[in-house]
C-alpha cells in the first residue's frame, strides 16, 4: 500500500495528483513534497500549519556496517513507521538519503507538532529487525510554523532545517522549534567557515610556543607549538573556537600539516638540545600518509627527527588502533618521539600505556590543578608518574601554576612541567628571549 | 538465504511497560495468539513486575513482521534486543505464546541487560513447566 492510497480525497488540493512516490519508503519524493508545501503556503488565507524536518541519527553507520540491502530495508521500515504516525491529510516526504519531512496542512499549533515529533523520535529510536539483524538508530526533528516562522515555502523549509540542525547539535534524539537566533548563529558559522578556509592562504595562522622544563633542574627542554588564528576583525581566535569546526569540515588536515612544517622550521633556529612538540589531531592520524607528511616536514626543514615530538590524544589512537600503532612505530624508527596528550581525560586505559609505542605521557591539567585540594587527584598523578617510570616513559605535567604544585610533582618523580608558572605560550619573536631568560634562571639557581 | 536453520529465526527482547500506561497482559496474549498462529510464529512471554522478556520464533519474515508490530506498541518502551538467532529447532513449538510470570525481585530490571539473554531461554522453559502449564494456549 502506498501512502497516496491512504489519503482521503478531501486532503489533496482539489484532487490534484500528489506526484511521484519514493519506491523505497513509500513517501512522497522530494519535488512532490516541496510542491505540495509550496501550494499550501500560497493558499489565500494565511491559516497556520506546521512543517517538520527529520533526520535519522546513525543511519550511515548501519548502512556502512550491515550493507546497502539492509540499509534499504531499514529505510522501508522507517517509511512505514513515519506513515503510521501521521493522520489522513498529512503529508510525509523523503527529501534525501536519510532526510524526511512531514507537512501538517491543518495543524498550526506548536504543541501538536511537538507531540507528533516526540512520538516520531520515540518510534524511530526503537529497534528494527531486518533480515536477521537488529539495528538501532534514532531521529532528530526541527519544527517550523507558518506564517510565524516564515511565510513562503522555501524559507519555511530552511527554518525547519535550521531547527533540525540545532536539535542535532544539541545532542541528537531531540526536537527543536525554530527560533530567529538560529538563523543568526548559522550565518555566523558560515562566515567563520569561509574565513577559516581562507586563513591558511592569507597567512593568518601563527604558532605560539610554551616552554617545557625539567622539574628537577629547571632546565628548558623544549617548547610545545600551539596554533593561534589572528583574524583582522575577530582578533586572536582561541583554538576552542575554530579547531572543532576545522575538524568537522576536514580543514584540520592541511592546517595540521602547516603547523608541523612551521614548527619544524622554527625549531631549527633554537639550540640543538631543545625539542618541539606538535599536536596531531585524530583526522590527521586517520590519513594514510601521516608518516610521509612528517618525514617531508623533517627533510624540508632539516630538523633532526629526535627533536620532534608528536603529541597524540587517546581518541586518535583508539579510532583505528592497529594502524595507529603501526604509524607510531614507523615514526619512532625515524627517531621521532611520541607523547600521549591529556592523559586522564579520555579512556585512559593503562594497557594503552603498555601497548602503544610511546616516549612520554602528559598528565592532564585538571589533575594538576587539584593536586593540593583533592587527595584522589594527587594519588592519580603519583600513580601515573610511577607507572610511567616503570614503563620507561617520561611524564610531563600540564597546566602547572603554583610552586606548591611543582614541589609535589618533584616529590612524585614527574620529569617535566609546562604551565603558567614557567610561562604562558609566547609568539615566535619572543622565543629567543625566553630561551635566554630560562638559561639565566638556571645560572642563578645553580 | 539457504540451509535449513536459516528458515527458522528466533528473536529475544526485553522491555518495560510504559509508565502511567494501562496494559492488560491478557489482552496482549489474546492478540498474540490470534496473530502468531496465523503466521506460524510461536514463543513465550515472561512478565516480571513491569518488565517483559519475549521470545518469538518462526519463519524469518513472519517473525520480523510480528516484531515490527510489537516495536510500535506504545504500551511498552525501552525495548532492547537481546538475541537474534537461527536455531535448528523451535524451543516453544507447542505454544503460540506461552506465558510465565516471575516476581519482580527475581529478575526485574536485569532483564534489560543484554547479558540476560544468556540463560533466559532455559529460565523461561523452567518457569513454564512450573507455573504456566495451565496457561498453555491452544495453538
Ligand atoms: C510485551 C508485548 C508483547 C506482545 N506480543 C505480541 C505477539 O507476540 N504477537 C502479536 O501479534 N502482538 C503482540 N503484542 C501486541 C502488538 O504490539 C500489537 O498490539 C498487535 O500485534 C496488534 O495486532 P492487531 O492489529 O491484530 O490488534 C505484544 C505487545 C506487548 C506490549
Amino acid at each position: 500500500m502506498t501512502y497516496a492510497a491512504k489519503l482521503s480525497p478531501a486532503a489533496t488540493d482539489a484532487g490534484e495528483p500528489l506526484g511521484p512516490i519514493d519506491e523505497t519508503t513509500g513517501l512522497l519524493r522530494r519535488e512532490a513534497f516541496l510542491g505540495a508545501l509550496d501550494r499550501r503556503a500560497r493558499q489565500e488565507e494565511k491559516r497556520p500549519f506546521a512543517l517538520l524536518a527529520i533526520d535519522l541519527d546513525r543511519f550511515k553507520a548501519v548502512n556502512d556496517s550491515l550493507g546497502h540491502p539492509i540499509g534499504d530495508a531499514l529505510l522501508r521500515a522507517v517509511g512505514r513507521r513515519l506513515r503510521s504516525c501521521i493522520r489522513a491529510g498529512d503529508l510525509a516526504g523523503r527529501l534525501g538519503g536519510d532526510e524526511f519531512a512531514i507537512l501538517l496542512p491543518d495543524q498550526g499549533r506548536e504543541e501538536d507538532a511537538e507531540a507528533l515529533a516526540a512520538r516520531l523520535v520515540d518510534l524511530l529510536s526503537r529497534p528494527f529487525l531486518l533480515e536477521g539483524h537488529s539495528a538501532v538508530i534514532g531521529a532528530s526533528v526541527g519544527i517550523a510554523i507558518f506564517p510565524e516562522d516564515a511565510d513562503d515555502a522555501d524559507r519555511l523549509m530552511r527554518a525547519a532545517d535550521l531547527a533540525l540542525y540545532a536539535a542535532k547539535e544539541q545532542g541528537r534524539g531531540l526536537v527543536r522549534r525554530y527560533a530567529p537566533e538560529m538563523r543568526a548563529r548559522m550565518e555566523e558559522r558560515r562566515r567563520l567557515e569561509a574565513d577559516l578556509r581562507a586563513a591558511i592562504g592569507l597567512g593568518q595562522f601563527e604558532l605560539h610556543f610554551q616552554p617545557q622544563v625539567s622539574i628537577a633542574g629547571g632546565a628548558l627542554t623544549g617548547f610545545e607549538a600551539l596554533l593561534r588564528w589572528r583574524h583582522p576583525e575577530r582578533g586572536l581566535v582561541p583554538p576552542a573556537a575554530f579547531v572543532p569546526l576545522a575538524e568537522e569540515i576536514g580543514l584540520i588536515v592541511p592546517i595540521g600539516e602547516w603547523v608541523l612544517r612551521t614548527a619544524c622550521r622554527e625549531a631549527t633556529t633554537w639550540p640543538e638540545a631543545l625539542h618541539v612538540a606538535v599536536n596531531v589531531a585524530a583526522p590527521q592520524f586517520a590519513q594514510r600518509d601521516l608518516f610521509d607528511v612528517v618525514a617531508a616536514a623533517l627533510a624540508d626543514s632539516g630538523l633532526p627527527a629526535h627533536r620532534l615530538e608528536l603529541e597524540v590524544t587517546e581518541t586518535s589512537l583508539l579510532h583505528d588502533t592497529t594502524r595507529a600503532i603501526e604509524t607510531c612505530q614507523r615514526l619512532r624508527t625515524l627517531g621521532v618521539r611520541i607523547s600521549l596528550d591529556d592523559f586522564g581525560t579520555g579512556y585512559s586505559s593503562l594497557t594503552q600505556l603498555r601497548d602503544f609505542p610511546l616516549d612520554r605521557v602528559k598528565i592532564d591539567r585538571s589533575f594538576i590543578a587539584e593536586i593540593g585540594t583533592r587527595g584522589d587527584s594527587a594519588a592519580i598523578v603519583r600513580a601515573v608518574t610511577a607507572l610511567g617510570a616503570a614503563l620507561g616513559l617520561r611524564t610531563t605535567a600540564e597546566g602547572v601554576e603554583t610552586p606548591e604544585q611543582l614541589a609535589e610533582l618533584l616529590a612524585y618523580g614527574c620529569s617535566e612541567a609546562q604551565g603558567y608558572l614557567v610561562s604562558r605560550p609566547v609568539p615566535r619573536d619572543q622565543v629567543q628571549e625566553m630561551i635566554a631568560r630560562l638559561a639565566q634562571g638556571q645560572e642563578t639557581a645553580a | 538465504m539457504s540451509g535449513p536453520s536459516e528458515s527458522l529465526q528466533r528473536v529475544i527482547y526485553a522491555s518495560r511497560a510504559t509508565a502511567g500506561g494501562e496494559l492488560k497482559v491478557s489482552e496482549i496474549l489474546e492478540t498474540a495468539r490470534r496473530n502468531n498462529a496465523a503466521l506460524g510464529v510461536t514463543g513465550a512471554l515472561l512478565v516480571s513486575g513491569p518488565y517483559f522478556a519475549q521470545v518469538l520464533e518462526g519463519p524469518p519474515a513472519a517473525v520480523e513482521e510480528i516484531f515490527e508490530r510489537i516495536q510500535c506498541d506504545p504500551r511498552h518502551e525501552r525495548i532492547t534486543v537481546l538475541e537474534v538467532a537461527h536455531p535448528p529447532a523451535r524451543a516453544f513449538g507447542a505454544w503460540t505464546m506461552a506465558f510465565a510470570e516471575e516476581r519482580e525481585d527475581v529478575s526485574g530490571p536485569t532483564l534489560l541487560d543484554p547479558a540476560a539473554a544468556w540463560g533466559l531461554l532455559d529460565r523461561l522453559q523452567a518457569a513454564l513447566t512450573n507455573t504456566a502449564a495451565s496457561q498453555r494456549l491452544p495453538g
